[in-house]
């Protein structure tokens, strides 16, 4: 049901509105009117009301507070004026008021959380509870359940859309797209969406608020989508082409490998009776399940000892604490990547005679932008879709060891079936590309400020933070590479200004970012820990193993140190510093096509 | 004869005219009123508002003293530039005096303050590096108080020849971003005369922060108070020292005084202060690879 018809069916009154025709139907025209007309009313009073309540809003500078209030009391007015349009004979409207409720728990009580599990779980119950509650009222109760959204996409427009795409997306959205959001009249638009078609006597008004109605529309569309158009909505392209939807999917399903569903877990714990300790239970299992996935991945056969010794040794790395995280530089719109390219002459169903030295050209494609001097050794598999025991390496025709170092190179990957085996039926050709000696930096900056006193941090700290630190910037930041060091540094890992009098802790993990493995790490170096002790000897003493099936992150050892250098420890105000760390590693990337040969016969 | 006399008449008038016209530097002038302070500004393209790797830059301020005190001990610094992307030499930068506004010199004292800088290299292939930073300038000023108030020493008398006292008496500024903003008179009386109390409140008027201020004198009709105090937080009773939170201080003085009539006289105060501006601005480095920023 789109946005227009739902409108369209809470506040159709008067003549051409649904209520007040189905008045007609069932005889009550009057009633019908009546009610129109109180809707209506209402719908003005929301559009005096939204206007007050922008104005507000602009003149009262940083009082955001009030017109938080404000806000939430216009939803609560919204709900009822739309209540108020369904009208009296409609006995199931109190139904609106669950969509507008579930919104509420979860962006205030649940902050808004929209980690995936919790969504499908949060999501699931209210959406259970909806059909339900439509089953009871025999299908009644759906449109006015559906009609409570409408409030609930004002409000979260009204106050939530920026904060949500900036601090729970991360995406730095335009100024544009702020000003479309922050400056729009939300609450005053809702009234006037809700008015009927006649909503006065005078025509011309009557053309210009229907009119008005259709551009808001437009503009709510653009709102809602723009954020999701790179340099329209926000500064930085992450969103996938419609190409790569299928590779961050696999991407995805890489990841999870065979870890036990979260669900499932929890089933399992409320069987085993663990109710006092449900959450450790579930953590537990899916760590379980997590380590005999990359174990399993190495090619260690379960209950085996190299298979005990897989799970010991990633438990040690677990236990060196939650890996550190950062984020993607901004400013770098062209990380290095590397991708095989089905083209669309790709021969995946052919008919052969004999089914021997057929050849299957696919294109690699890497962007370099920063000309590294690349070693890419590909090959090529086949295996059968039926039967999998039937696998057999392919020769690679074109070079097979590949050297670039040019911007945006492209070359074709000829993979040929053998001489000595005659393809028949399905396969799953794996091409394998493995990119040597790769390097990904990342930056961390901080703000060393000596010892201080109280007065001094009162009046200097949030003006540090607000003119270096805003918006996550506090975290390391690299390109978006295939794989990338994150790494934090401070009196805590997070703070971003260090004092010297409480010692420094260094952490770092390595991220494996792009679609395939990680397969070695050659040499760890960090630039700007010069006089801080042997923080870098520390870190870089213990390079773990990747496992194959590696989870997206892998901590390094965390080190601690009291020095630093004496200009650091005390600065005539304050220093910045930024901190550069890189890694040189080698990465599998590998593409799965589907082939079919039949014979000819 | 008549033309003469005419002449005569025409010169005479010249004279008046030109030894009555003073323009800008009318003896009237009063510059010790409004919160006029230091004013910071760029010259223009220093620095330009775009830099490339590995190049040269000036930063240019054009400091004026918009205040009617001259400005001693000043520092200007640059605070908060990492040298990787912008190696700003010297980072601190010292004037000895600037002068304030005077008959001599009716638009206050202006100088250029020159920093030399050289642009690092982007983080990778970066687009750009915006990089905040903080223009600290610290000084040292003064500030004088002075206005006429009417006193009446026999509160009991109804019946008085002489002027009203004013309980409370509200200030814009004298000058400077320190200002005295109101004097509250509070008396009562001991034997035939009056133990006067004045409790002064001084404000920061300015962009900047106050950090302490110095009673330097305190005069009643010329003559000391018997005792001048501020209270708060202070270093000592003539040293008040202001958080950056709370910018306002108040200053009481005491003295008695003996019988007799209402009358008005002088009331005076001079103040040393520190004061520190902290303004963000930012340097920006683009990529030159990169064919449009905007």
């Amino acid at each position: 049901m789109g946005l227009g018809s739902i409108i369209g069916g809470a506040a159709g009154g008067g003549a051409g509105g649904t209520m007040a025709t189905a008045a007609k139907f069932t005889g009550a025209a009057a009633v019908g009117r009546q009610i129109a007309g109180a809707g209506k009313n209402l719908s003005w009073i929301l559009l005096v009301l939204g206007i007050f309540h922008y104005v507000f809003r602009i003149i009262s500078g940083g009082n955001y507070g009030v017109a938080f209030v404000l806000s939430l009391g216009l939803f609560v007015f919204a709900g009822y004026a739309l209540s108020q349009r369904m009208g009296q004979e409609s006995d199931d409207r109190w139904a609106m008021l669950f969509p507008m409720l579930a919104f509420v728990v979860w962006y205030f009580w649940f902050n808004a959380n929209y980690d995936p599990i919790f969504l499908s779980y949060y999501l699931g119950i209210s959406f259970g509870t909806m059909v339900l509650i439509g089953a009871v009222t025999k299908g009644k109760a759906i449109k006015a359940e559906l009609i409570g959204f409408l409030p609930v996409l004002f409000l979260f427009l009204d106050i939530g859309l920026v904060p949500f795409l900036v601090e729970k997306l991360h995406l730095q959205i335009t100024p544009f797209v702020e000003g479309l959001v922050l400056y729009m009249p939300w609450w005053a638009f809702f009234g006037l969406l809700t008015l009927p078609s006649d909503a006065t006597k005078n025509g011309s008004v009557n053309f210009l608020v229907n009119l008005t109605k259709i551009l808001g529309i437009l503009y709510l569309i653009f709102v809602i989508v723009s954020p999701t158009i790179p340099d329209v909505g926000h500064v930085q392209s992450s969103l996938p082409q419609a190409a790569e939807f299928e590779d961050a999917q696999a991407r995805l399903r890489e990841k999870i490998g065979d870890k036990e569903n979260p669900a499932v877990s929890n089933w399992k714990c409320l069987f085993a009776g663990r109710f006092t300790d449900l959450q450790e239970c579930i953590a537990e299992r899916q760590l379980n399940s997590d380590l005999r996935a990359i174990c399993l991945g190495e090619g260690f056969e379960e209950g085996t000892s190299s298979y005990k010794k897989c799970i010991e040794e990633q438990n040690k790395i677990r236990e060196q604490g939650a890996p550190v995280t950062g984020i993607n530089d901004p400013t770098i719109t062209e990380p290095t990547t590397a991708k095989f390219v089905v083209g669309q002459y790709f021969p995946d169903e052919i008919t052969h005679d004999t089914g021997r030295d057929i050849e299957y050209p696919v294109n690699l494609e890497i962007t370099n932008p920063r000309k590294q001097n690349l070693s890419i050794e590909v090959s090529c598999n086949f295996t059968n879709k039926k039967n999998k025991k039937e696998s057999f390496v392919g020769d690679i025709v074109s070079e097979q060891i590949l050297e670039f170092s040019e911007e945006k190179p492209k070359t074709t990957v000829i993979c040929r079936s053998p001489k000595d085996k005659a393809l028949n039926g399905s396969y799953n050709l794996v091409y394998s590309a493995e990119l040597r000696k790769l390097k990904s930096a990342s930056k961390l900056q901080r703000a060393f400020i000596g010892d201080r006193d109280e007065k001094w941090k009162k009046e200097w700290v949030p003006k540090i933070m607000s003119a270096h630190f805003s918006s996550r910037s506090h975290l390391s930041q690299g390109a978006p590479d295939l794989a990338r060091i994150n790494f934090g540094y401070g009196n805590t890992v997070e703070d971003p200004i260090v004092e010297p009098k409480y010692g420094q802790t260094l952490s770092a993990s390595i991220e494996n970012i792009g679609n395939g493995k990680v397969k070695n790490i050659e040499s760890i170096n960090f630039d700007g820990l010069e006089g801080f002790g042997d923080l870098q000897g520390c870190v870089t003493s213990m390079i773990p193993k990747i496992p194959a099936a590696s989870s997206s992150a892998i901590p390094l050892k965390t080190c601690f140190t009291k020095i630093m250098p004496s200009e650091l420890a005390n600065p005539p105000v304050y220093t910045l510093k930024e901190f550069e760390a890189t890694i040189t590693y080698d990465y599998l990337i590998e593409r799965t096509v589907g082939v079919t040969l039949k014979l000819i016969e | 004869m008549k033309l003469l006399n005419t002449l005569g008449i025409v010169l005479v008038l010249i004279l008046l005219i030109g030894c009555g016209s003073s323009g800008k530097g009318d003896a009237k002038t009063n510059f010790k009123v409004g919160s006029g302070e230091l004013d910071i500004s760029f010259f223009t393209n220093a620095p330009p508002s775009k830099l490339y790797p590995q190049s040269n830059f000036k930063i240019v301020l054009e400091i004026q003293n918009n205040a009617a005190y001259d400005l001693t001990a000043g520092e200007i610094s640059i605070v908060g530039l990492e040298p990787k992307y912008f190696d700003v030499s010297p980072q601190q930068q010292y004037f000895q005096v600037l002068e304030g506004k005077n008959l001599l010199n009716p638009s206050g004292g202006r100088e250029f303050i020159e920093f030399e800088g050289k642009t690092g290299q982007l983080f990778q292939n970066a687009q750009n590096y915006r990089g905040n930073y903080f223009l600290k300038t610290k000084y040292d000023s003064s500030l004088d108080f002075s206005d006429t108030i009417c006193l009446s020493p026999r509160l009991y008398d109804i019946y008085d020849s002489g002027c009203t006292p004013k309980e409370k008496k509200g200030y814009s500024g004298q000058g400077a971003p320190l200002g005295v903003t109101n004097v509250e008179l509070v008396s009562y009386p001991i034997g035939a005369g009056a133990k006067i109390e004045f409790r002064v409140r001084l404000r920061n008027l300015g962009r900047g922060l106050v950090d302490h201020i110095q009673l330097k004198d305190a005069k009643l009709g010329g003559k000391d108070f018997e005792t001048c105090e501020f209270q708060g937080p202070v270093i000592d009773s003539h040293q008040a020292l202001l958080s950056s939170d709370q910018q306002e201080v108040m200053l009481l003085c005491e003295t008695t005084l003996g019988s007799g009539s209402s009358y008005e006289t002088t009331l005076a105060f001079e103040f040393d202060y520190e004061y520190e501006l902290r303004e963000q601005h930012n340097l920006l480095l683009v990529n030159p690879n990169v064919q449009s920023y905007w």
